[in-house]
């Protein structure tokens, strides 16, 4: 395939954005040009253009600053959340094909308009923060992750089989197949916007791989190349190969569980860590896994997901849940974080934070401890 | 597989009430119930699943469309009841319920028992803060006892078991405390499939909860539909022992069980 090529959207074209825009280029995974905004400054010029040149493939993907009506020098009237808004109306009647839109923003701006604008959340497929060191090399993956994953969506019948790719879902939740039932007349982005938003962002069916590892009783880190052996030799049959799997690394969970049931003959979630880490040292021979510890205060090893701030692993009944700002369904599972984090504020920059819910429990743990 | 189109539509009625049932618990209690229900659904529902029976010699059954049910892991309920615990120190605590239900469709309208096999197994885990030895374990089960197993212990057809060690850690390192573990009594119960079961769970592990659900009619008449296809036929068998006459009886069926409707 061509190099994918985005239009780069912002009503600021200084240094910051034009390096940004050299660092993807550098790379050479994806091309980004800068989109002249001075020329459309008009809402409707705006669509028009960006109309007509994907009708003629001038383009790929846009990549969008949420803030169009900031303070730079081509600023307009509207911001990146309305003309996306059209771009997936007209993309949804089938004008033109879709292609995936990306937003991408400094820090501050996400935090004081796209997290209290919940509404929008929906619109983009991927985000990223405006930064002077941007980590294009991973920015770049996913980005050329959703051209392919795109391109094929628009050019395949979309079934549910360009997502699940031949794995038994019958263990799953019913609603997670019923969604693309042909019936409910879903286009492209739909698709794209479950898998990217509501499978890869989520716990439940897919894992990264450190749900893997914590599940397995695994120390990631301290494994090495020995955890990429077993993940990749032992465990590849659950790897996720569907839409945009070379952009996003993730396992199915039931398959996880199934393989260790059939290389050990038990059932993963009753075992502790160590238990866990022995029976595949000896059944696959990979001798240098390492068996997970427990975070400070917590002495579970029966791990089942990880600490979000440390990523380490976990057993959620000593978890708290974290404060989410959208909705679980159902078959989603909740992340979680240790009491240790949540006390020495580790990752609260990022919004890490408890669920109000669990503030009684906390309080509780709090007393205990100073107790001792 | 061929699974009779009139046994199929049964099996796909009882698929829709286990997801009325599950929309209940996403209504009422959240966490992931519905999603591990709908695995129940999925079974219940696909033409290509049929549970394997033993039958009374102890042979295993294949491929028998008469026979229908479901098998679920790892249904997930926080407790609620926490200052009841001991030792005292417990801020979190959850039940896993494991299922495994086979039932014979032609059965199920009669005045018989209603399933062929039941395993409806209760694990208990907490983890204590104030107490260096960690992590806390419970359980119990309601198993059906098979026509084929002989014993010479006395076996309810339908008995509940307590397990203090339910995850089945290494007796050897296991820590049973100053407790006893026997197997004994197997204490006579009423079975349950996955909706009265986890109506059994919620009521006295969630009361709360269980509140605000008596008070929704859709839940309430699940729970009828199921005690009446499968209590009642425990009830008017166990009564049957001895002859009655109904107009005589004074004691009240909902003071003996709370949880009747």
């Amino acid at each position: 395939m061509n190099k994918p090529k985005y239009l780069y959207i912002d009503d600021e074209n200084g240094a910051s954005e034009k390096s940004t825009i050299n660092l993807f280029n550098d790379l050479g995974i994806i091309e980004v040009e800068l989109f002249n905004l001075s020329e459309f400054r008009e809402f409707g010029k705006l669509r028009n253009e960006l109309i007509q040149r994907r009708k003629n493939n001038a383009f790929d993907g846009v990549i969008i600053d949420l803030r169009l009506d900031g303070d730079g020098a081509d600023r307009v009237d509207f911001n990146a959340t309305s003309i996306t808004q059209e771009l997936r109306s007209i993309t949804a009647r089938g004008e033109i094909k879709s292609f995936p839109i990306v937003l991408c923003s400094t820090e501050e701006k996400i935090k004081n308009t796209y997290d209290t604008d919940k509404s929008s959340h929906d619109l983009f497929d991927y985000k990223f923060e405006k930064s002077i060191n941007p980590d294009s090399k991973k920015f770049s993956k996913k980005l050329f992750s959703l051209v392919k994953g795109y391109d094929l969506l628009n050019s395949e019948k979309l079934t549910p089989d360009t997502i699940f790719r031949g794995i038994d879902t019958n263990s799953f939740d019913q609603r997670i197949i019923e969604r693309f039932d042909e019936s409910n007349n879903l286009v492209v982005y739909d698709y794209a916007h479950f898998v990217v938003k509501n499978l890869f962002h989520n716990t439940n069916p897919l894992l990264k791989d450190r749900l893997v590892a914590a599940r397995l009783g695994i120390d990631k880190d301290a494994s090495g190349k020995n955890w990429f052996t077993l993940l990749e030799n032992i465990f590849i049959p659950a790897k996720y190969s569907g839409v945009f799997a070379d952009g996003w690394d993730r396992w199915w969970a039931d398959s996880v569980v199934n393989i260790f049931k059939e290389l050990t003959g038990k059932r993963l979630s009753f075992l502790k860590a160590e238990e866990r880490v022995n029976l595949l040292i000896k059944m696959t021979g990979i001798t240098g896994l390492v068996t997970a510890t427990p975070i400070k205060h917590c002495q579970s090893t029966e791990f089942w997901t990880i600490c979000e701030a440390y990523k380490k692993p976990l057993d959620p009944l000593e978890g708290f849940k974290i404060f989410s700002t959208t909705e679980l369904k159902p078959w989603q599972e909740s992340k979680y974080l240790s009491f240790d984090a949540i006390v020495e504020r580790v990752g609260i920059e990022k919004g890490l934070r408890p669920n109000p819910t669990e503030k009684d429990r906390i309080e509780s743990v709090k007393q205990t401890l100073e107790k001792k | 597989m061929n699974i009779p189109s009139k046994i199929l539509s049964f099996r796909k009625d009882k698929a829709s009430d286990l997801r009325q049932f599950g929309d209940l618990m996403d209504k009422y209690i959240g966490s992931n119930i519905s999603s591990k229900i709908s695995i129940a659904q999925t079974q219940l529902s696909n033409e290509n699943f049929i549970p394997d029976y033993v039958d009374s010699k102890g042979e295993i059954i294949k491929g028998n469309s008469n026979y229908w049910g479901y098998s679920v892991n790892d249904i997930e309920l926080s407790i609620e009841t926490l200052k009841h615990i001991k030792p005292k120190g417990f801020d979190n605590a959850t039940i896993y319920l494991d299922i495994n239900l086979v039932s014979d469709y032609r059965e199920w309208d009669k005045i018989n028992d209603p399933f062929c096999e039941l395993s409806f197994k209760v694990r208990i885990k907490g983890i204590n803060n104030d107490n260096k030895s960690g992590i806390h374990y419970f359980g119990f089960h309601l198993d059906r006892h098979h026509e084929s197993k002989e014993s010479n212990e006395i076996h309810p057809r339908y008995h509940f078991q307590y397990l203090q060690n339910p995850f089945e850690l290494d007796e050897n390192n296991f820590d049973f405390g100053s407790t006893l573990h026997i197997d004994t009594p197997r204490i006579m119960h009423y079975p349950m499939d996955l909706i009265l079961g986890l109506d059994f769970l919620i009521s006295n592990f969630m009361p709360s909860k269980y509140n605000n659900l008596i008070n929704d009619r859709l839940y309430v008449k699940l729970i009828e539909n199921y005690q009446l296809k499968i209590w009642k036929p425990y009830a008017h068998s166990l009564a049957n022992h001895w002859s009655f006459i109904s107009n005589q009886i004074q004691w009240k069926s909902k003071l003996l069980c709370p949880t009747l409707q």
